[in-house]
Formats: C-alpha cells, sequence, structure tokens
C-alpha cells in the first residue's frame, strides 16, 4: 500500500466559523495506481491533494505513506517527503518564470543536494522522457503552454518520485494539448509511475484506472474502469 | 543544498534586480566609506600625536613649573604663572644629585626671526636643549648632527634646522657650514633633521635647536625652563620621580606640609590628558557615519521585505519541490550579505580615498588601519546578517499553499 488515510479531516477557521474543506477521508492507493479525483468546485479535491503531497497537514487524523505516519512529521521531515517521493503538476504550471527549462527541472535535484554533473543529467534525462531536450535552455515565456507543462511534468519526474500528483494539469491547456498530457501521464504509468489527478473533465478522467468522486469534502463513490461503480456509503 | 548552489542563486536573484541592487549596495557603500574615513583619520591622528609622545620616550617625564591640570582653565595657568621659574642651575643640581636618573636634559624656548642672506622667516620657535636630549627621545638628524656637550659648555654658536627651515631659506643648497641668523647672533648650521611633516595646519618642521646655554646667553637667561629626565625603567620611574622631586623641593625651599610648586609629568599622563580632550569628539565623529550605516541598513531591509513579498509565489514553488525553512532563510540571507560585503568592501577602499583626500585637504594625518578594514567588514556583514534576517525569516515561515496561491 503506498497511501493510506484513516478519517482524514482539515478544518478551516475563518472568523468564528469553521470550514470542514476535508470530512474524515478514508482512501487507498496501491503503487503503480492512477487515480483520478473528481468533484464540484469547492468540494475539497486540491485539500485533498495538498495533504497527500505533504504540502498541509490534516487537522485530524492520519496519514500513512509508504508505511510512515505522515501525520506526525515536522516541517524538515514533510519538505524532505516532498522532495524525494512526491512530484506535483500544479494548472498554473508553477515554473519559476526566470529559470530556463533544464533549471526548472533541476530545483528538485538541488534541494536533495546532488552534484552539478549528475543534476544536469538527471534533468536532461527528464526533458528527454517529455520530449522537450531541445528546448532545455529556453525560459517558460518562449514556451507554449502545453510545453511549459511537460516541463512541469519532467520536474515532477526528475527525482523518481513514489507519487505524481497533478492538480487539474490540463485545467489552463486547450483540449487537443490536455489530451497529449493525459497520454504521456499514461505513458508513465504504464512505466510504473503512481499518478493521482484532480480533473473536471470526464474524458480525462478516463483515462485513469480508478475514478475517486468527492463532494462536500467526502467520498461521494469510486468507480473502476471496468466500470463497476462501488458506492462507499 | 550546496554552498555554491546558494550563492549562484543569490547572485542570479541581484543579477535580475539590477537597480535596486545597485541602490542598496550603494547605501552600504556610502554608510561604510564614510565609517572608514573618519576611523582612517581618527585613527591616523591618534597614532601620530601617541607617537609624538612617545617620541619622548615612556620611561621619561618633564618637570616644568605647568603642569597637565594648568592648561585646563585660564584661573589655574594664571596662578601657575606666579611659580618661581626653573633654571638650568636646576637641572644641573638634579644631574649631580639624582643617583638614580639616568638622563638630565633641559629646554627653553623662544621665538625669533630667521635671516639667511636676503631671505627671512619670522617668529620661529628656537628651542635650546642640553646636548644628551638626543638621547632621550626619538629625534632623527637627516643630515649633519646636534651640539656636543663640548659646544654647550662653550657657548658655541651651533644650530641644528628643521626641514621647514631648509625649504624657506637654503632650497636647493646644502645646509651643513652655512651661515643662519637667528635676531642678531650669528650661527653656523651642523644639522638638518629628519622631516616630520604637519598636523592640522602647524608645520612641525618648523623649528631650530641650538645649545641651551647659548640661548640662554644671547636672548635672556630669566626665562622658564622645562626639565627632562629619563629613569633608568619604567618600573623605576616612579621612584626616579620622587628622587627628584626631593632635590627640587629642597631647592625651592618648600616646608613638608606645602604641596609642590610644579609638576611632574609623564609620557603617559600626556596621553591621557589627549585622550580627555579628543575622546569625546572621535565618539560623536564615529557616532555619525554609524547612523548612515543604520539608514543603509535599514534600506536593505526593506529592499529584501519587497524581494520576499515579490517572490512568495517562488517561495512556495521552492518549497513544494522540498525546500526546507532553513533553505529559504539561507538564500534571502546571503542575498542581503552579499550585496553589504560587497558594498562594504567598496567602502573601506573609497573610505580610505575619501580619507587620503580629507587628510591631504585638512592637513590631518591619516592611516590605512587594520581597524578601520576589519571594522568595515565586520559593520556590513553584521548590518547584512542584522537586517536581512528578518525578511529572511519571514520569507521561510511562508505556507507553501498560501505562498503558491499569492498573485
Ligand atoms: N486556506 C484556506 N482557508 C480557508 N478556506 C479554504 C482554504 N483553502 C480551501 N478552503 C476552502 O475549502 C473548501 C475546499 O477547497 P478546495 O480548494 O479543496 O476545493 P477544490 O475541490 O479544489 O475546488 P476547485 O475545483 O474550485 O479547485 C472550499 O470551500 C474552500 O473555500
Ligand atoms: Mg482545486
Amino acid at each position: 500500500m503506498l497511501i493510506e488515510t484513516r478519517d482524514l479531516w482539515k478544518t478551516y477557521i475563518m472568523g468564528m466559523q469553521e470550514l470542514h474543506a476535508l470530512k474524515g477521508v478514508n482512501l487507498q492507493i496501491e503503487k503503480a495506481e492512477y487515480v483520478a479525483i473528481m468533484g464540484p468546485s469547492g468540494s475539497g479535491k486540491s485539500t485533498l491533494m495538498n495533504l497527500i503531497g505533504c504540502l498541509d497537514s490534516p487537522t485530524r487524523g492520519e496519514y500513512y505513506l509508504n508505511g510512515e505516519s505522515v501525520s506526525d512529521m515536522n516541517d524538515n521531515e514533510l519538505a524532505k517527503i516532498r522532495n524525494k517521493e512526491i512530484g506535483f503538476v500544479f494548472q498554473t504550471f508553477n515554473l519559476l518564470p526566470r529559470a530556463n527549462s533544464l533549471h526548472n527541472v533541476e530545483l528538485p535535484l538541488i534541494y536533495s543536494g546532488i552534484d552539478t554533473g549528475t543534476r544536469r543529467e538527471m534533468a536532461s534525462t527528464a526533458l528527454e522522457q517529455v520530449e522537450l531536450l531541445e528546448w532545455a535552455g529556453h525560459k517558460p515565456n518562449e514556451l507554449s503552454g502545453g510545453q511549459r507543462q511537460r516541463v512541469a511534468v519532467a520536474r515532477a519526474l526528475v527525482n523518481n518520485p513514489s507519487l505524481i500528483l497533478a492538480d487539474e494539469p490540463t485545467g489552463n491547456l486547450d483540449t487537443k494539448t490536455g489530451l497529449d498530457i493525459m497520454k504521456l501521464f499514461r505513458r508513465l504509468n504504464d512505466r510504473g509511475n503512481t499518478l493521482i489527478v484532480v480533473t473536471h473533465d470526464p474524458e480525462i478522467a478516463q483515462f485513469a484506472d480508478r475514478i475517486i468522486h468527492i463532494r462536500d469534502g467526502e467520498i461521494e463513490k469510486e468507480e473502476r474502469r471496468s466500470g463497476q461503480v462501488q458506492d462507499v456509503h | 543544498m550546496r554552498f555554491g548552489d546558494l550563492l549562484r542563486l543569490s547572485f542570479e536573484a541581484l543579477r535580475a534586480h539590477k537597480l535596486r541592487t545597485f541602490l542598496t549596495v550603494l547605501g552600504i557603500v556610502i554608510g561604510v566609506t564614510s565609517v572608514i574615513a573618519i576611523i582612517s583619520i581618527v585613527v591616523g591622528m591618534n597614532e601620530k600625536i601617541t607617537s609624538l609622545i612617545n617620541s619622548m620616550g615612556t620611561s621619561t617625564f618633564t618637570i616644568s613649573k605647568y603642569g597637565i591640570e594648568d592648561y585646563k582653565s585660564q584661573e589655574a595657568y594664571r596662578e601657575a604663572r606666579k611659580r618661581k621659574n626653573f633654571k638650568f642651575r636646576d637641572a644641573l643640581a638634579i644631574e649631580r644629585d639624582c643617583e638614580l636618573c639616568e638622563e638630565v636634559g633641559a629646554e627653553a624656548v623662544t621665538f625669533r626671526q630667521l635671516k639667511y642672506g636676503s631671505d627671512k622667516m619670522n617668529n620661529v620657535a628656537i628651542a635650546g636643549i642640553t646636548s644628551n636630549f638626543i638621547n632621550m627621545t626619538e629625534f632623527e638628524v637627516a643630515e649633519g648632527r646636534v651640539h656636543s656637550e663640548f659646544e654647550q659648555d662653550r657657548y658655541a654658536q651651533v644650530a641644528l634646522i628643521g626641514d621647514k627651515i631648509r625649504r624657506e631659506l637654503y632650497e636647493g643648497l646644502d645646509v651643513v657650514g652655512r651661515e643662519l641668523k637667528i635676531g642678531i647672533h650669528k650661527y653656523e648650521i651642523i644639522g638638518l633633521a629628519k622631516p616630520r611633516g604637519s598636523m592640522l595646519g602647524e608645520d612641525l618642521d618648523e623649528f631650530v635647536l641650538i645649545p641651551i646655554t647659548t640661548l640662554l646667553k644671547n636672548y635672556g637667561s630669566n626665562r622658564e625652563i622645562e626639565i627632562f629626565i629619563k629613569a633608568p625603567s619604567e618600573e623605576a620611574l616612579a621612584e626616579t620621580i620622587d628622587q627628584a622631586r626631593v632635590i627640587l623641593r629642597s631647592r625651592r625651599h618648600l616646608d613638608f606640609q606645602e604641596e609642590d610648586d610644579f609638576a611632574v609629568t609623564t609620557a603617559e599622563e600626556w596621553l591621557e590628558f589627549y585622550g580627555s580632550v579628543t575622546g569625546t569628539i572621535q565618539v560623536v565623529a564615529v557616532a555619525i557615519p554609524l547612523i548612515a550605516l543604520v539608514v543603509a541598513g535599514i534600506v536593505v531591509m526593506n529592499i529584501m521585505m519587497v524581494s520576499v513579498t515579490e517572490r512568495t509565489r517562488e517561495i512556495g514553488i521552492r518549497k513544494s519541490l522540498g525546500a526546507r525553512k532553513r533553505h529559504i532563510m539561507l538564500q534571502f540571507l546571503s542575498e542581503a550579505l552579499m550585496m553589504s560585503v560587497f558594498g562594504g568592501a567598496i567602502g573601506i577602499g573609497l573610505g580610505i580615498l575619501l580619507a587620503k583626500a580629507l587628510a591631504g585637504a585638512g592637513d590631518l594625518p591619516f592611516v590605512i588601519s587594520k581597524l578601520a578594514i576589519l571594522g568595515g567588514i565586520f559593520i556590513s556583514t553584521g548590518v547584512g546578517v542584522v537586517f536581512g534576517l528578518y525578511p529572511a525569516m519571514k520569507g521561510a515561515r511562508l505556507d507553501p499553499v498560501d505562498a503558491m496561491r499569492f498573485e
């Protein structure tokens, strides 16, 4: 089991109001699975991704990644997990505008203290996997949206993480480019990468093996691509 | 994270905002430059005066009817003036009776007109000294010699001149062997002193040395003289002073309950006196540019705050990719440090140049002091750390999710 959450809660306190973004999520994801998370806006998808990605800590509940309890970790340990175990792809790409593709892809490696030579090699390999090696020297503003997102995917791959998380990776792309990214994800999954993708788009979700629907901070239902729908209630 | 990566990161960030970096560095340059310039001049002045006073030697003391206290107020000075003058024979008596006194010398001063051919110099200090004075101070002769004891005993008409006299009256000539007229008396020049430069507009080379006996004979023997005594060692200083005092007290017929009607002053006391007069001025002189540095520090802090705010998203992205608090903190701190160390280095260089220019214009001594350079390095680094720390911490503490959402 790669991911296991038990009764995961996330509560935001805004003034006098408590907002439960997640209300007791139980989730299990195996290694090499390809999971899509769907749900209406404000249902808690991003919140869940941030918890799974160790960017944020749950208010309550437990989260095990590779059998290790993440909920007990301090800031430094979480940073280490983000660096080694997780690759993020965001809707807004989140590349550093002043850095070229190669440097953007290198970033996680800088924080793991890898030397320049090895780093260059690993970043080039990752760029090659997304077919962007010849764009290594270009800055984000010289790339198309699809290319930018592929740089972001290369960056997510570069540390050979256990898990790649993508929060609406196609949200800022046209349909065709979005599908290209999904094909890329499909290939990565075929090579054994574990993927979790948040999306609004049922067509995009169809690329996954499993689709998890959430609503109001709770898992509403899960479906396997084989077609069977599991009602969790 | 590797150190080289950290430096490259900071350097790139600074390069991306050239104008901002330039202004920050400029602020630090101005602060450090002024501190270094002032410290260089203050230290230079201290060193020059210390060396002038110490040239007397640390085991040497002076006896005169005026003491340091008597220079501190008009009233005290007027009182001291009423005291009996020392005579050359007092110095001779000490030489005869003081066993501990290794050397006893004396000096009398008058101001006269100098003449060589048709060239004149007015109001030049003429010092009558004993021949052993060369053994008691670090006085240096460039050419020729100081008069001998033999010449002193015979009231010889010989003189050693300061370099200013040579420049004004004997430019281009060999001075030794030439004639010099002091007032109405003629002298043969037997020596030339090594130049000592000038300070605060006063030329330290404008003097003539002649035998004290000659001075007293030619220009009046009823004048005040100052006695110089060298103790065998610094340890024996106090005992030697007591011996000399006892001799002088009896010569001046002082009762045992009467206080000394003369003053003994050691080199150390002269230094202290100088320090008490100039100390406050120096503190103020150094404090003013320090304010400039604090202003520079606040500029650094401000710019770093802007930089952190502006790069909130970048911080979020870096954190999401595994940057720890300390990585972010070091990134911003090293930016602040780079600017301040760079500005500090330029400031040290400019400060030394400025000190040189000011020293030249204002006739002040200056030295390239270790204190100034170390101070400059320390201060600029300090400014970087102190004023860079808060913004860096603020950046490091940002929550990655919030930071990435920041527009
Ligand atoms: N930092 C926060 N402070 C307060 N409330 C928050 C915060 N982040 C999220 N929320 C709230 O939590 C709920 C879930 O938000 P979340 O971003 O997870 O939704 P989402 O499913 O990703 O929506 P979308 O599809 O629009 O991206 C929303 O009601 C949102 O307003
Ligand atoms: Mg969202």
